[in-house]
């Protein structure tokens, strides 16, 4: 699973070994995994278990970080990591395809089950490090779902990058899959590197723009009617309403579960929610 | 107390003349019995050997001499040395003075040289006082006089009571040998029990840690994260529901509560139609059973339901429920859907693949599920598609030994779907291992309805099970094979 890029951070042509720093409130995990990733010659960061715990100073290779932590957590977390420089590769028990889609808008370069075997995070890391993606199996399906169901209009993933990640969700390996379609590593990255751009698009179009965050939390949350909203936001009434109804079609465009007749004024209260902004 | 006067003192000196006393009476007495010896060579005439007679006595003057000088010059008591040549000579005397005289008459000459020999005992009496060494020269002293007057008695006694002596002797060292011996052995049980012990007590430890730590890890992982999600007011959802559902089981199974280890009790329990689920054909007939079957769409995603009703009692029945949870009963009105069922009360693909990976997911598979599913293909084809995707993770269950991760990937719609069971576990010789052995019945049941089964499996990189239909005009199809086992495909 390792891509090494040319223009990667250059952990593995320099050739001291890669450096992780593990970001996870649960001892146990922390410990089986930094233990797995010594063993598999990195070094490795003494653990955090919150993100305010990692020494803004430090400059690893690779951050590998659950998604569901004390403080800031989630895409947040994720954002935050990647703000300072840093390569994100998540990991969850439970995190829902929502939250790894997220994080993965949020800049990830991967994610990995934490239920999966801990030796399965040293491909991951090595891929991660060396500039590249790790798609696990579970996170393949998540994009190849999303991919399906909430198609873009343009830049769309193409057939080749589709097969790539339906190949993956089968349970094969990149390696593997490269080998049998007769992909060259770099080929193969660049497919990753559209996929996931497609993924963070296609997220970000999904997700609520400030303004319309705004009018989620004043109606959603506060409770606030339109008209006093509008004049909240020094806007019209009517504008307040189409930011509602926009930020209803994102959030039915994301959440497929969702009643396609719910109202409005329910959805910005159950997203904004959900989004933490209330 | 070896007799140096000049290392004593006033006191001991007193001692050491006594003792210097002793001696010299044993000198005296020594000097006065050699006289005895001269006896016997008054009857010259009656001795076999005179002349031994007069060279014994002619010894034992000299003797008495040299003795009775040694102890009347010796200083303080009466040297062992001396006393221990005395005894010697007195057995050697006694042993060749008896020589003397005819066989049958030897206690005559003995008389005469016991009164010499007695002395010796005195001798020994003064020089050794009580111990085995003064005990082991009375005893020589008195076989050799035995030895000297009655040689063949003495012979048959000796041997016979040295036999006890020496049976006494040999059974007591045997006797104390193996009583160390057991000794040993019980100190070596004991110390086996005791190490023993206490490794049961270390694993007993690191067990409970080990159990601890799961239950941490579980609670940790999979209930607080559900429990943290309703306290912050999360919307409920299907999948929610499911964690929820899933997270229940994992704490029965911590606190061994017998519903967590059964996961048919799940099912019965919570929808009422999954038992259904459990047999193959998955087809809920006619009847009540069919109420049932389209009640078990409440736990499974993308069915109506349950995304809106996690306060409606489990077990109502089936579309009673999914009624009352879209319209009543809930503060806002939440995100529920309700997807295009088959015809009438028929089961969807989608709703009949959740089943499989939440009933595979519950047995403990570490199951990493896709499911695409954009419409239904016929009745059988879908039985048959589920069938043998349950044949598939069951043998992952039977075969794979320890798996990581098993992926189930379903895609496709009403005219074709492509199913995909991979894990990564043994694996097995496809040279080896014959296909079917009363398996691979559902595999061919799918081929009987226009699919294909592909099984590629090398040992040790685990098996990957291609399931599709229609089979695909090219490549060769699975040579059919209904003659081989008729009975597998009824």
């Amino acid at each position: 699973m390792t891509l090494p890029r040319p223009s990667g951070r250059g952990a593995g042509t320099t050739g001291r070994p890669v450096s992780v720093a593990i970001v996870e409130d649960h001892p146990i995990t922390t410990e089986s995994l930094a233990a797995r990733f010594a063993g598999a010659g990195f070094s490795v960061l003494a653990p955090a278990p919150r993100l305010e715990d990692l020494d803004p100073a430090a400059a690893p290779d690779v951050v590998v970080c659950d998604l569901h932590l004390p403080g800031l957590s989630g895409a947040a977390a994720v954002a935050e990591l990647h703000g300072r420089g840093l390569l994100v590769l998540a990991t969850s028990g439970v995190a829902t395809p929502d939250e790894v889609l997220d994080a993965i808008a949020a800049r990830a370069h991967g994610f990995v089950d934490k239920a999966a075997p801990s030796h399965q995070f040293v491909p991951a890391v090595t891929a991660v490090a060396a500039g590249s993606y790790h798609v696990s199996t579970r996170l393949a399906g998540f994009l190849l779902e999303d991919s399906l169901r909430r198609p873009l209009s343009r830049n769309e993933i193409d057939n080749t990058e589709r097969n790539l990640l339906r190949g993956l969700a089968q349970g094969d390996l990149l390696d593997e899959l490269c080998a049998e379609r007769d992909l060259s590593a770099p080929a193969a990255h660049h497919h990753l590197d559209r996929i996931f751009d497609a993924a963070r698009r296609r997220r970000r179009l999904h997700r609520p723009s400030p303004r319309e965050a705004e009018v989620m939390v004043l109606i959603g949350c506060r409770g606030l009617t339109y008209r006093e909203a509008a004049r909240e936001m020094n806007i019209r009434e009517s504008v307040v309403a189409d930011y509602l109804r926009t930020a209803r079609t994102k959030y039915l465009a994301s959440h497929p579960d969702a009643a396609p007749s719910i109202p409005p004024s329910t959805a910005a209260a159950l997203w904004a929610r959900e989004l933490g902004f209330g | 107390m070896t007799g140096l006067v000049g290392s004593a003192g006033p006191p001991r000196a007193v001692v050491i003349r006594t003792e210097q006393r002793m001696a010299r009476m044993v000198g005296y007495a020594r000097a006065a019995c050699a006289s005895f010896v001269l006896i016997p060579l008054f009857g010259w005439a009656g001795l076999r050997h005179p002349w031994i007679a007069m060279l014994v006595a002619v010894a034992a003057l000299a003797e008495a001499a040299w003795f009775s000088w040694r102890a009347w010059h010796g200083v303080g008591r009466l040297s062992r040395r001396l006393v221990l040549a005395d005894v010697l000579f007195c057995v050697a005397l006694m042993g060749v003075g008896s020589r003397a005289a005819v066989p049958d008459e030897r206690n005559r000459i003995m008389t005469e040289l016991v009164p010499f020999s007695l002395v010796s005992s005195a001798g020994v009496g003064f020089a050794m006082g009580l111990g085995i060494s003064g005990a082991i020269m009375v005893v020589a002293l008195m076989a050799a006089w035995s030895l000297a007057v009655l040689p063949d008695v003495t012979l048959k006694l000796g041997s016979d009571l040295l036999g006890f002596a020496l049976w006494y002797v040999v059974a007591m060292l045997i006797a104390g040998e193996l009583r160390r011996l057991s000794k040993a052995t019980a100190h070596a049980q004991n110390e086996t029990e005791v190490a023993w012990a206490r490794a049961v007590e270390q694993e007993r430890e690191a067990e409970s840690l080990r159990q601890r730590e799961i239950a941490h890890r579980e609670i940790h992982d999979y209930l607080l994260p559900v429990v943290d999600h309703v306290a912050a007011g999360g919307a409920p959802s299907t999948a929610l529901v499911r964690e929820a559902r899933r997270g229940a089981q994992r704490a029965r199974r911590i606190i061994m509560d017998p519903r967590g280890l059964d996961p048919r009790f799940l099912h019965d329990g919570h929808a009422q139609g999954r038992a259904p689920g459990r047999a193959d054909g998955y087809v809920p007939g006619p009847g009540p059973s069919s109420g049932s079957g389209s009640g078990s769409g409440d736990g499974r995603r993308a069915d109506t339901g349950y995304g809106g009703s996690l306060s409606s009692t489990p077990g109502s029945p089936g579309p009673g429920a999914a009624a009352t949870g879209t319209g009543a009963g809930v503060p806002v009105s939440l995100p529920v859907q309700v997807t295009t069922r088959g015809e009438g009360d028929e089961v969807t693909f989608e709703a009949m693949m959740s089943a499989v990976v939440d009933t595979f997911t519950d047995e403990g598979l570490a199951l990493v599920p896709f499911l695409g599913i954009e419409g239904e293909p016929p009745e059988p084809v879908r039985e048959a598609l589920v069938a043998a995707t349950r044949e598939a993770l069951r043998n992952v269950i039977r075969h794979a030994g320890q798996v990581d991760e098993v992926s189930l990937f379903v895609e496709g719609g009403a005219d074709a779907m492509l199913v995909v069971v991979r894990d990564r576990g043994l694996g097995f010789d496809p040279a080896t291992v014959r296909p079917g052995g009363g398996l691979a019945g559902s595999y061919r049941a799918l081929e009987r309805h226009g699919g294909r089964v592909d099984v590629s499996a090398r040992p040790g990189l685990g098996v990957k099970v291609i399931m599709c239909w229609p089979a695909p005009p090219d490549g060769p199809s699975r040579p059919d094979e209904p003659s081989e086992a008729p009975g597998e495909l009824a």
